[in-house]
């Protein structure tokens, strides 16, 4: 049985993020998906940190994880406030709906 | 002392027209014409106690600042006053502070009487301008602010259609004689390096500055050179044949303009000019030559045209012309003094029987065709006087201004040895019938025809407000005494005044003139008035049939020649064809690939560029992240790259 080094902690880390960032990019439908992917992304980070401060016995990389987190809760509150808004004024939170700023 | 009342009197002018044009649009009509009128008022004065204080024959300069100042050459402006200009200065601030009062009651229902008002100002101080000039570059800039009050002026009713095409024409011609002083400023400074008066009268005697010559079309001697140059330029202001073409068009003006115009600001510049140079063309026998046939022929054409037409106005300003012909004449064979003698009594009488128009056409509701008009001396009996006083002084009559003056002229062209003088002197005395015809033909149609209005304007018929009889009534005395007064002052030199060194003056040698020569002008106005009254009032019937039998020389009569004609087919016609030309050039090619062209262009990049902003998030934030990934992709590669591409150091 192996031991789970650092390589295998970033590459879930790296799938992860790549998940978060396809959801990002591919998602055409749901703003609250385009959010949750966004929050994907987030975690990804912040178990990169986690793993780099496990691995190089540096326990600052967790303690700022936590703040990370916090913020990231902050963060999620705006997004799902603008969300509401934004299915308040346009009935719809369909992605390709909003095209305000097209040229 | 003189300093403050010379300036008083050249700048109260452009004070009232600043303080009249800084009034609001809604105060101005109420408040500027008043204050021009008062500030002109003000400015005559002034020169009048000048002229009382002055002693004449001396020459008083007042230098207010330096213009500019290249190398040796330094220009000033100033106030250069000697006989000639302090006369010019009375006349022009008289008649224009009576042409103000006059505009008083006849632009009294004028939208925009108190933009007349502000211009009728700047156009008397540009006028000042040009005839205190101690430069001959002030004297240009007055020259030019003549012109360009004039086009404002004469385009004053801006909304109708002719008037607009008047000034333009005004302003074009006279150009064409500004090349002429513009050549001969030129000129003088190349021949005597300044501008100055002073100097340059001083070096004129020299006679190594006479024997010059200039190359030019041909080895030529300079002073006849500058001399043609200053006729052209005369020619064109004071509307000489050729140039005159504006004067009967500036007849669209409202009327107290064409008195202005005609009497004092603007066509006397011309002959101002001549004599400010006299003692240049004394030694400039060419152009003196040319000077008498210019002369000649404009008084002959003009005073022939004068007898067919049919506009009131258009009639004055051909005998305008004409007499300014016979300024131009007596300057031609030296009479100097006589042409200035002639302006002033001119300015009076001219300006009388312009105003006296304005109330003609005033009591007509408008009506400039004499043809409509008729027995009116019962219904304006005050005009009526008004005008009669003018034609008596025109036609020179004793008694009135324009005896003395004309006789005056007619002596010195018959004293005069210049080669053509006699045929000059023979046209003279042919001008003086016709100006008695022209003259009287006016009179009989007007008031003693029967009428030929229509009821509407019959019936409206009234005489003019007292702020228009005022003026008319002191330029009616001016009209009588100006002549007796002139001749004692202007001629002989008595009463105070003196010529100086203002112009050459060569006092009339009377002992030579036969009688029979010197009652040859009034046996023969006395002719043309009986004429006059024969063919427009006692046989009507002998007009038509004469109109008949020599419709050639009618029609050439009544259509001025065709130099309109001409003109428009030789000048007009082509100009435009090629500016059409060179438009479409313009439109095909520069604006095609220039302005249009990149304007166009932009817009199709634009357009190209406008389609990746396709407004989607995703699309956002896949630009955001390749430009992210380019960014660490570049930052990856900075080690293996030359030198010069890394943009990020380390």
């Amino acid at each position: 049985m192996e031991t789970i080094t650092l390589n295998h902690c970033l590459v879930l880390n790296g799938i992860l993020f790549t998940l978060g960032l396809l959801g990002v990019l591919l998602n055409r439908r749901h703003l609250l998906m385009v959010l949750i992917a966004v929050e994907v992304m987030l975690l990804s980070v912040n178990l990169n940190l986690v793993s780099f401060s496990y691995f190089l016995k540096d326990y600052a990389g967790q303690v700022f994880t936590v703040f990370i987190l916090t913020v990231a809760a902050a963060e999620a509150a705006i997004g799902l406030a603008i969300l509401t808004l934004y299915y308040k004024n346009h009935g719809t939170i369909n992605v390709s709906s909003a095209t305000t700023l097209k040229g | 002392m003189f300093d403050l009342l010379i300036s008083l009197a050249v700048f109260l002018p452009l004070a009232g027209f600043i303080v009249g044009s800084l009034f609001p649009e809604r105060y101005k009509n109420n408040h500027a014409p008043l204050i021009c009128t008062a500030f002109l008022g003000v400015s005559f004065v002034s020169t009048f106690l000048l002229a009382i204080n002055l002693k004449f024959g001396q020459i008083h300069y007042t230098q207010l600042w330096t213009w500019f100042k290249i190398k040796n050459l330094r220009v000033d402006w100033g106030m250069l006053i000697d006989s000639l200009s302090l006369t010019m200065v009375l006349l022009v601030t008289f008649i224009s502070t009576l042409v103000h009062i006059y505009s008083l009651g006849y632009m009294h229902n004028d939208h925009h009487k108190g933009k007349f008002f502000t211009l009728l100002s700047l156009f008397t101080f540009a006028m000042l301008l040009l005839v205190t000039a101690p430069n001959l570059l002030q004297l240009f800039v007055g020259w030019e602010g003549v012109g360009l009050a004039s086009y404002l002026l004469i385009g004053f009713w801006y909304k109708k259609e002719n008037p607009p095409t008047a000034a333009m024409k005004a302003f074009i011609v006279n150009r064409v004689g500004d090349v002429g002083l513009v050549a001969a400023i030129g000129f003088i400074f190349y021949i005597f390096s300044t501008v100055e008066f002073m100097p340059i009268f001083t070096k004129i005697a020299v006679s190594s500055y006479s024997k010059q010559t200039l190359h030019l079309f041909g080895n030529m001697p300079a002073f006849d050179l500058i001399g043609l140059c200053l006729l052209l330029a005369a020619m064109g202001k004071s509307a000489q044949f050729g140039l005159h073409t504006w004067l009967p068009d500036a007849m669209e003006g409202p009327t107290p303009v064409s008195a202005l115009i005609h009497a004092a600001t603007m066509v006397t510049a011309g002959i101002f000019l001549i004599c400010r140079f006299s003692n240049l063309f004394e030694l400039a026998p060419i152009a003196q030559i040319v000077m008498l046939i210019v002369g000649s022929v404009t008084a002959l054409f003009a005073g022939y045209t004068a007898l067919t037409q049919n506009d009131i106005k258009k009639v004055i300003a051909y005998s305008t012309c004409s007499q300014l012909g016979y300024m131009v004449m007596a300057c031609a064979v030296s009479a100097y003094s006589v042409a200035i003698f002639h302006l002033v009594t001119h300015a009076f009488f001219k300006a009388l029987l312009f105003l006296g128009a304005g109330s003609v056409i005033h009591a007509m509701s408008g009506e400039q065709d004499i043809r409509r008009m008729g027995g009116l001396h019962k219904s304006i009996p005050f005009t009526y006087i008004i005008m009669l006083i003018g034609s008596l002084a025109i036609t020179g009559i004793p008694i009135f201004s324009g005896f003395f003056s004309k006789d005056a002229i007619i002596e010195s062209l018959y004293n005069s040895h210049m080669p053509f003088s006699n045929a000059a002197f023979a046209i003279a005395i042919i001008v003086v019938i016709l100006t008695a015809i022209y003259s009287w033909r006016l009179i009989f149609i007007i008031f003693h025809q029967e009428p030929h209005c229509d009821e509407q304007v019959s019936a409206h018929i009234h005489e003019s407000p007292a702020s228009m009889k005022i003026p008319l009534f002191i330029l009616s005395i001016g009209a009588i005494f100006s002549g007796y007064i002139g001749k004692k002052c202007y001629l002989n030199e008595g009463l105070g005044f003196k010529w100086g060194n203002a112009l050459m003056h060569i006092p009339l040698d009377h002992h030579n003139v036969p009688l029979f020569i010197k009652y040859l002008p009034l046996l023969i106005s006395i002719l043309g008035i009986m004429i006059a009254y024969v063919l427009y009032v006692t046989r009507r019937n002998i007009a038509d049939y004469v109109m008949q039998k020599c419709s050639f020389l009618y029609k050439l009569s009544h259509n001025k020649f065709y130099i309109d004609e001409l003109y428009d087919l030789v000048f007009v016609k082509p100009v435009k064809v090629l500016g059409l030309l060179l438009s479409k050039g313009d439109i095909n090619i520069i604006d095609k690939f220039g302005p249009d062209g990149l304007a166009s262009g932009i817009f199709k990049v634009s357009d190209c560029v406008k389609k990746t902003a396709t407004g989607q998030v995703n699309h956002m934030i896949l630009a955001f992240i390749f430009v992210l990934f380019l960014m660490f992709a570049y930052i990856l590669c900075v080690p293996y790259l030359p030198i010069h591409l890394n943009f990020i150091g380390g």
